[in-house]
């Protein structure tokens, strides 16, 4: 797994043309600087396992961030003892003393691959929602439980554009005979859990690679 | 699902997160994605080929 990071803001002169929009969010009030995280997730089942935790943390650090730019004056600890978005608000806020310049960490990339895109998938609908993984997982958008009714959701034809999370956003490309491969809907890996981990006669049977 | 007005999202407003997903294994699953809010923009390239019956 890799994780690229670059910093925009207050003190970093730009490497590459800036979002102009979010350079002046940031420099209203106090000084600040916008820390973009690119995050790379690997294939394979046990490198995915390890990784979650990764992702996890890293979506931790990210709701810390966005609390403390919510409220850059609070004196005590939004975040209870147990978890771990306490002491990376602790420590984000000591950076802000001790360097008087605000740190706003954000995901800009994530990129995943077979097993990988999982946890990509989770980290990004967990952002985009802000919600915990685990109920990313088991909540939103119906999830199919078989083959079969993901190919069925699969069915309707591509309409390509804009879509929002839990309304359509749903698994596709998945066994479906009419959908080529890989070209349906936008979709939400993690609802093709359980429906996609075991091919069925609707597959392509030819190998492509492997991830 | 929440509205635009009271999206609770991580990701800046005004600004948006890019997702690219592959999964060869899974007949050529590819997707690359960018999430503006509450939307998802579509842009996998090149598009989507005809499947002959």
């Amino acid at each position: 797994m890799h994780v690229a990071a670059s910093s925009i803001g207050a003190g970093t002169p730009p490497a590459q043309p800036v979002n102009q929009r979010k350079v002046r969010e940031l420099d209203q009030g106090e000084p600040a600087r916008e820390f973009r995280l690119a995050v790379v997730c690997y294939g394979g089942v046990s490198l995915a396992i390890y990784m979650h935790g990764v992702t996890r943390e890293i979506h931790s650090l990210v709701k810390a961030s966005a609390k403390l730019d919510a409220d850059p004056d609070r004196k005590d600890n939004p975040f209870r003892p147990d978890e771990t978005e306490r002491t990376y608000w602790q420590a984000l806020q000591d950076l802000r003393r001790d360097k008087g310049v605000r740190t706003s960490v954000v995901v800009d990339v994530i990129s995943g691959t077979s097993a990988g895109g999982i946890n990509g998938v989770v980290l990004a609908k967990a952002v985009a929602r802000n919600q915990t993984q685990t109920t990313c997982v088991t909540s939103g958008s119906p999830t199919p439980t078989s083959t079969s009714s993901c190919a069925s959701q699969a069915s309707s034809r591509h309409r390509p554009g804009a879509r929002t999370w839990g309304s359509g956003a749903h698994s596709s490309g998945c066994g479906s005979r009419r959908a080529p491969s890989g070209c349906g809907r936008p979709s939400m890996a993690v609802a093709c859990r359980g429906g996609c981990t075991r091919r069925s006669a609707a597959w392509p049977t030819r190998q492509i690679g492997t991830a | 699902m929440a509205d635009e007005a009271d999206w609770d999202s991580l990701i800046p407003r005004g600004g948006s997160l890019e997702l690219l997903v592959t999964a060869t294994d899974f007949a050529g699953f590819r997707r690359f994605l960018t999430i503006q809010g509450a939307e998802i923009k579509d842009r996998t390239a090149p598009a989507c080929p005809p499947v002959p019956p």
